[in-house]
């Protein structure tokens, strides 16, 4: 086995000096990091005599694709993961993993394909990578391992998922009343058939984008989550189509542009062969318009939505945080070896907490790190409006943005009483080299307060909840000198209340409502250096310290101080 | 402008449409409202004769959704039966009685007391005595019930040792009805105390009648072992005659075992697949000598050998209701 890996490596690397060779035909690409750090464990609980206080550990890895293109329509990429653990030597530890193939093209000069690894999206409420409020905001010390585990997962900034499958997209141009048609398919598998009870499960569908005018645009989106029959023994398959449509309008008024747009759409959940399971059927619509002031670099979006409770769309609900996973690091803690629980410095940092792959129904989730849209934007059972305002200064010194929702339930849950959901924050970031006009040196500082609440006041006493989560942030970059940076972060995330939390059944309907009472706070400061060898290379040396403080005692409380060394190189 | 009042038109035609109203999942008050109890604890009859296949349906009716627990116990026997839900009646789907019990030994032609608990209210009632007229009849092929002495063609030996039973003893604390068999006594000089053979041709047929699929077939026995019993090692072997000549060969034919070690005191439901049963040499898996395929319509014997270290002294346990079942394990 280990003269196997030896020969693929030498094929690469003879194929990526081929590359010189043939004018870039053959060509490699990829990325390297290397990774170690050192974790210690503090608590004032008493008598903890169990729990190591010291670990620590890394790794180095390479991930080297192989880029062919036999003709100027046509390209195939191999990736290859070599990765030893921290410690490894002579190929103890030394995995080796296909990590991407893909080919792709452009067949008869209009239709562009791509066969294997695909990352797609279509809208929020059909297929979309929902981030969830913790991971929503960057941090300069926090985001350094969370983007490894975002290029790890195949995460994406424009909120794709990583499927494995085929995808076509055309278009059409017309000369009357329509300019353009646009089409975009694909057909994914997100489950393969065990050969007995569970059949290999598809996700397909596409989108069709009729482009009247710059100022018209309209379409509709297809997705659908569905048990290919036939592939074992099964007879009952699951079904989760999702119909949409959309309509843009962009209309400018002197130095102002509105865009208005709609999505609305339908979903029905069923497990088709099932006596006993139900069907859930339901509507949304979500109406925003936004204003942009382009002499003042200002906008302001503002929206209304609707999601009705039995709304479910497997390829926009998951979740990318699975909350029913342990943390790795510090799994069991203490001298009862509790399972320790998932913290924001795992969040960041541990990549086994996360899906990869879309999940049909809802999953717990974590009222502390989004009680209000857990599922992202398609959350099911919540209307109302939300509001996101930004403005930059036209040199770039400095900016300031404000989002908010106020959203409610449609449908109560177990009362007639509603809950109200309110999120909001708001953030400043002066870039003090602009201000000061140093040419090549970096001085930003930047800020957020940030909150939740969820509220809920009946007739009776057990039908009042309130919940409510205040988080903040804080950042700094300066420049040492030359590529040499200091940064710094702050983040407090605490929540305190109480809420009944939904217990779904495997039909995602509601079966009961588990009390939740938490009174804690979690905060992380951390400071570092990084040296940007490049815009694409960047080694980062930060130290931080976690701590853990839980009043109602439910959970241990506890600090953790970490060092890291990140080597990142993308080439 | 036009086309944004468009959207808006076509925006306030989608808001218009309805959905249902009803609140989602159950109703809080059903959970966290003021317990009353509406309809008080009782039951549709007195007597019952299971073996017929009737049940008995428990009754109660509450303000709130509760958890529950509904205790028959007889007054002979001591056999328990517990009903649990979470619910806010106990009626014919919820809380129905057939006769099964939950803590052995099995139920007999006796009186019992039913008691409902609410434990998180602090409440409890009873209903007036129940009458079991006849037991609940269990479908399956019966090996040993021990209710009619000893089977002369069952093969039975036992050593020379010290304290020796291997009888039938007749008492109310039988695991079913009124016999059970007692396996006991100390030998200083072997691991085998004794054994009991039940051979097929006991009940007139060269194979034990069960289906041929061993995914269907489950064996089910009842053992009682005493308190202070620590070394007690039970062994079931399954002969099968894969040639059908009415021999089992040991050296190629297929003899799959159970062996119970450090079971619990007093009686429990011992119950296995047959599919699951295995192969074993001194206690450890094994390849079986025969073909490997667990054929259930070629049992030919069943075996029951009680042994223990001969250095840890007496050991003793309860034997009764051997019974092959078909699609699921015994409910005694």
């Amino acid at each position: 086995m280990k003269m196997m890996k030896n020969y693929i490596l030498i094929a690469l690397l003879m194929i990526a000096n081929l590359s010189w060779a043939q004018n870039k035909k053959i060509w490699v690409s990829g990325a390297a990091r290397a990774v170690m750090y050192g974790d210690e464990y503090n608590t004032d609980a008493e008598n903890d005599t169990t729990t190591v206080r010291k670990t620590q550990g890394g790794h180095a890895l390479v991930d080297l694709g192989v880029n062919i293109q036999p003709s100027k329509n046509l390209l195939i990429q191999g990736m290859v993961r070599i990765r030893n653990d921290y410690g490894g030597f002579w190929g103890s530890g030394v995995t080796f993993d296909v990590r991407q193939l893909y080919i792709k093209g452009i067949l008869g000069g209009f239709l562009k394909y791509q066969l294997g690894d695909i990352n797609y999206k279509l809208t929020n409420y059909t297929f979309s990578n929902n981030v969830g409020l913790i991971n929503k905001y960057d941090g300069v010390i926090t985001g350094v391992p969370l983007e490894q585990i975002q290029y790890d997962l195949f995460y994406t900034d424009d909120n794709t998922w990583r499927q494995q499958g085929a995808a076509v997209d055309f278009a059409l141009e017309f000369d009357e009343i329509i300019n353009e048609a646009q089409f975009n398919l694909f057909t994914t598998r997100v489950m393969a058939t065990d050969f007995n009870t569970q059949d290999d499960r598809l996700y397909s569908g596409g989108s069709v984008t009729f482009i009247q005018s710059k100022k018209l645009k309209f379409g509709g989106q297809f997705a659908n989550l569905y048990d290919y029959a036939g592939t074992s023994n099964s007879t009952i398959y699951l079904r989760n189509p999702v119909y949409t449509g959309v309509a843009e309008v962009n209309h400018t008024i002197k130095n102002t542009q509105l865009r208005a747009a709609l999505e609305t759409g339908m979903s029905k959940l069923e497990w088709e062969g099932s006596p006993t399971a139900p069907v859930l059927e339901d509507y949304f619509y979500d109406l925003n318009v936004k204003a942009i002031w382009d002499k003042k670099d200002v906008s302001v979006t503002a929206g209304y939505r609707n999601v009705g409770p039995n709304f479910r769309s497997a390829g926009a609900q998951t979740m990318q945080i699975n909350y029913q996973r342990a943390p790795a690091a510090y799994q069991r803690y203490g001298n009862e070896q509790n399972v320790r629980a998932i913290s924001m410095m795992d969040v960041y940092r541990d990549a086994s907490l996360y899906r990869t792959q879309i999940t049909p129904g809802l999953m717990a989730y974590d009222p502390r790190y989004d009680n209000a849209t857990p599922y992202g934007r398609a959350t099911p059972n919540r209307k109302g409006l939300d509001v996101l305002i930004d403005y930059e200064d036209l040199q770039k010194r400095w900016k300031v943005e404000g989002d908010a929702e106020l959203l409610s339930d449609v449908i109560g849950e177990g009362t007639s009483a509603l809950k109200n959901y309110t999120t909001a924050s708001a953030m400043a970031e002066l870039r003090i080299n602009k201000l000061m006009k140093w040419k090549d040196r970096k001085f930003w500082i930047s800020g957020r307060f940030g909150m939740q609440d969820t509220k809920r006041s009946g007739d009776q006493s057990y039908e009042n909840v309130d919940l409510a989560t205040r988080f903040q942030d804080f950042n700094l970059t300066a420049t040492v000198f030359g590529d040499l940076d200091f940064i710094a972060q702050y983040r407090f995330w605490q929540t305190k209340g109480n809420e009944l939390v939904a217990e779904r059944n495997e039909y995602s309907q509601i079966i009961d409502f588990a009390e939740y009472s938490s009174d804690y706070n979690e905060s992380l400061l951390g400071a570092g250096l990084q040296y940007a060898f490049s815009k694409k290379t960047n080694l980062r040396f930060m130290w931080q310290t976690f701590t853990w403080d839980d009043t109602e005692l439910l959970t241990q409380s506890y600090n953790m101080n970490t060092w890291n060394l990140y080597f990142t190189m993308k080439f | 402008m036009k086309k944004i009042i468009l959207l808006i038109v076509v925006s306030i035609a989608i808001f218009s449409c309805k959905r249902e109203t009803d609140t989602l999942g159950p109703n809080l008050s059903d959970i966290y409202g003021e317990f009353q109890v509406f309809e008080a604890f009782d039951v549709t009859k007195t007597n019952i004769d299971f073996s017929t296949g009737e049940v008995l349906n428990f009754t109660a009716r509450f303000s709130k959704t509760v958890d529950w627990e509904v205790r028959i116990v007889g007054q002979k026997s001591g056999a328990t039966k517990v009903l649990t839900g979470k619910s806010k009646t106990l009626d014919e789907i919820t809380a129905v009685w057939n006769g099964s019990t939950t803590v052995l030994p099995m139920f007999k032609t006796e009186t019992c007391n039913a008691y409902l608990s609410v434990p998180e209210e602090g409440y409890t009632d009873t209903v007036k005595s129940i009458v079991v007229d006849s037991t609940k009849v269990n479908d399956g092929f019966v090996v040993a019930d021990f209710e009619n002495g000893l089977n002369p063609d069952w093969e039975v030996f036992k050593q020379s040792g010290g304290d020796m039973s291997f009888f039938i003893v007749q008492n109310d604390s039988a695991g079913e009805a009124n016999n059970y068999y007692d396996m006991g006594g100390e030998v200083n000089f072997d691991y085998l105390i004794g054994y009991i053979y039940f051979p097929a041709t006991a009940y007139g047929a060269p194979a034990f009648p069960l289906p041929s699929n061993p995914e269907n077939v489950y064996f089910n026995v009842l053992v009682y072992k005493p308190i202070g019993i620590t070394n007690e090692i039970i062994l079931f072997q399954f002969t099968e005659d894969e040639n059908g000549d009415g021999i089992f060969q040991d050296a190629t034919e297929d003899m799959y075992s159970l062996e119970l070690k450090n079971i619990e005191t007093g009686w429990q439901t011992i119950s296995v697949k047959y599919a699951d049963l295995e192969a074993l040499v001194n206690g450890a898996p094994a390849n079986p000598n025969g073909n490997g395929i667990h054929e259930p319509e070629k049992l030919m014997e069943v075996r029951t050998l009680f042994l223990a270290d001969p250095s840890t002294g007496y050991s003793q346990v309860f034997m009764d209701y051997m019974i092959f079942t078909e699609d699921a394990p015994l409910e005694p």
